[in-house]
């Protein structure tokens, strides 16, 4: 865990909604592992937002290099948006227990809901440099808001699409696609991972727990402290409540205790 | 110039005046690899009570206005578990602490305060403000005088450790809160505990926690805060830790010109996990501007 200035390299719009973000901060770069998240300051001057905000680490390069994904949503995005390169930001991180990949598997299939490709992208990378084969399933909305096609391809990923409206790939969800990915491979051994919205979760859930297959998942929650100190990320789990920030954000699906 | 920074909270002798408050810092564990834990001036830990307690259920937190809310409900894992555990890492560092203790009715405080003794534990904090979890009596010990002076006056008697009393700032009048906690043996009252509030998602129209109301802290306190610790401080013998949405050394000098003879920082930390060191480093240099000696010489001379 380190607290650094990181510099902006870079700050470029991808779909209407989603930014991605490239920052220098060595000591973060080095470490951080999939599914692992950093926790973020960036406010006004009158303290707003008050917080630091959670963000996934997806992608790191050449050791010193990071980048996030972050979609629009309130005023730290806002304020991220106007980041200009040379700028710094004050990272926390990294933070949290990301994936478990077992290396028995013969399939990693990694469903990503919206903004939830952030952490997976990165996965996606470490097995493919382990030459694992990876069969990624991303949705959303409409095609313009499809994430990553190209870096995804340049890691020789080909991923498979599910659009609300139909304007690519499949008309339908993601847990469409998983659902039917598992039923016809259903002699391999198969890990899944999945990142969304929290109905999104629970549904993988449920899929593959009647398939039999394991599954991780990263959770989305409410973050103060971000290190496991302010008990404010609370996840239900059969365990009893385990905290986002410090068990998590990734959990075994069958662990939790879907609301 | 050096300046002369230690202050006394009953026999507990503190190097600087700025602590971390229960439930913003652990144990100093979880921070110990971004703050130089030896620089702060005491730990409070995160509140513990007899037997383990789960919590209350998310979500737990919600931003506001300069501020955040809370209901976490005394998430912990009992008394023993923090004797086995918490209490081995306290002791390998070189941080004075401060052992915060709950409990539902008066016996458990009771049952907290002996054990903690025997483990010749230096200094207990009395969390009798706890906003988040109903007592047998619907009400927080501290939102009454003789109920105070009652609990105080019993687990007094029961240790040699320094005893500091927390208090609720939802009350009426503090003054006398505060003289019922110092007349039943308190060494110390340590202000503001969060204060009573909730707010509502209008899209969802829930309530933002899962317990309905929570405690507010953070800057949206720090003038009510204040104002509580300067009305404490004017009727008390004993010292007062002052608390309350401090973020920088100007909120904590603003505390310590009021009467608080050491300062505590929550919130901030969550934000700035270096934030009890950069305030203990500017009120250092203010006292070097202002050519005061000594942190004691500046405390309540508030010019009115
Ligand atoms: C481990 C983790 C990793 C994350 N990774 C990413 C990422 O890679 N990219 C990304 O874009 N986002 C990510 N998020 C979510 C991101 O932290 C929030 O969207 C953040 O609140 C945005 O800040 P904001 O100030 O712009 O919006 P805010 O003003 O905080 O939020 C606007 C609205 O969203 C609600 N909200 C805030 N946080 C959450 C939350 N965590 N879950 C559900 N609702 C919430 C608020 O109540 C508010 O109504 C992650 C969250 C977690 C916990
Ligand atoms: C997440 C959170 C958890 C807290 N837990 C405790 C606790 O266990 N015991 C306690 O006495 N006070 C607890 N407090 C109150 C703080 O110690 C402090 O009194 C209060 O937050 C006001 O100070 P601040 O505005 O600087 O945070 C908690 C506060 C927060 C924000
Ligand atoms: S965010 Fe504070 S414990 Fe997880």
């Amino acid at each position: 865990m380190y607290q650094e200035k990181a510099t902006v390299l870079e700050n470029k719009k991808i779909t209407s909604q989603c930014y991605m973000l490239q920052l220098r901060a060595k000591n973060i770069a080095r470490e951080a592992q999939p599914g692992q998240f950093l926790h973020i300051r960036i406010s006004n001057k009158n303290q707003k937002p008050f917080l630091r905000r959670p963000f996934a680490v997806h992608n790191t390069e050449n050791k010193n290099e990071f980048s996030l994904l972050y979609k629009m949503r309130g005023e730290t995005t806002k304020l991220m948006r106007e980041l200009k390169k040379g700028d710094k930001i004050d990272v926390i991180g990294p933070l949290g227990s990301g994936f478990n990949p077992s290396h028995e598997a013969q399939k990693y299939v990694l469903v990503a809901g919206g903004i939830g490709l952030a952490p997976l992208f990165f996965l996606a990378k470490k097995l493919a440099d382990d030459k694992k084969e990876v069969i990624f399933v991303c949705g959303a909305g409409t095609k313009n808001e499809l994430l990553c096609a190209k870096e995804l391809s340049q890691i020789k990923i080909k991923p498979v699409l599910a659009t609300d409206d139909g304007s690519r790939g499949i008309k339908g969800s993601v847990n469409d696609l998983l659902n039917n990915y598992l039923t016809k491979n259903r002699k391999d051994k198969i890990e899944v991972f999945a990142a969304g919205p929290g109905m999104m979760l629970k549904e993988a859930a449920r899929i593959c727990k009647k398939a039999g297959v394991r599954l991780e998942v990263s959770m989305d929650e409410i973050m103060a402290c971000g290190v496991g100190v302010c008990l404010g990320c609370a996840v239900k789990t059969k365990n009893g409540y385990k905290l986002a920030c410090k068990d998590g954000p990734v959990f075994k699906a069958e662990d939790i205790v879907w609301a | 110039m050096g300046v002369d920074l230690a202050v006394k909270i009953g026999k507990l002798t503190l190097k600087n005046p700025v602590m971390v408050s229960s439930g913003t810092f652990g144990c100093g564990e979880q921070y110990e690899e971004l703050v130089d834990l030896k620089e702060l001036g005491a730990i409070t830990t995160k509140t513990i009570t007899l037997r383990e307690r789960e919590g209350n259920k998310p979500p737990r937190i919600a931003e506001t206005y300069a501020g955040m809310l809370n209901a976490i409900g005394l998430e912990n894992k009992g008394l023993n578990y923090f004797c086995d555990t918490t209490l081995k890492y306290l002791n390998s560092i070189k941080t004075p602490y401060i052992v915060s203790v709950a409990g539902e009715e008066e016996k458990d405080y009771s049952k907290l305060i002996k054990a903690l003794d025997k483990l010749n534990i230096e200094a207990i904090e009395l969390n009798i403000s706890c906003p988040n979890v109903k007592s047998k009596k619907k009400r927080m010990f501290s939102q009454d005088a003789q109920d105070t002076f009652k609990l105080v006056s019993k687990v007094r008697k029961l240790t040699k450790a320094t005893l500091i009393v927390k208090l609720s700032p939802n009350v009426t009048d503090i003054k006398e809160i505060a003289l019922a906690a110092q007349d039943a043996g308190a060494e110390a009252v340590s202000l503001v505990n969060t204060f009573l509030g909730m707010a509502i998602d209008v899209h969802s129209r829930k309530p933002k926690l899962g317990n309905i109301t929570g405690g507010l802290s953070g800057p949206a306190i720090k003038p009510l805060a204040l104002r509580m610790v300067y009305e404490a401080a004017n009727c008390l013998k004993i010292p007062v830790i002052g608390q309350g949405g401090i973020m920088s050394p100007e909120d904590g000098l603003e505390f310590i010109l009021a009467g608080a003879t050491a300062i505590s920082i929550g919130t901030a930390n969550f934000i700035e996990p270096q934030s009890a060191i950069l305030i203990k480093k500017g009120i250092e240099k203010y006292l070097i501007k202002n050519k005061i000696k000594s942190i004691k010489q500046l405390r309540g001379t508030i010019i009115s």
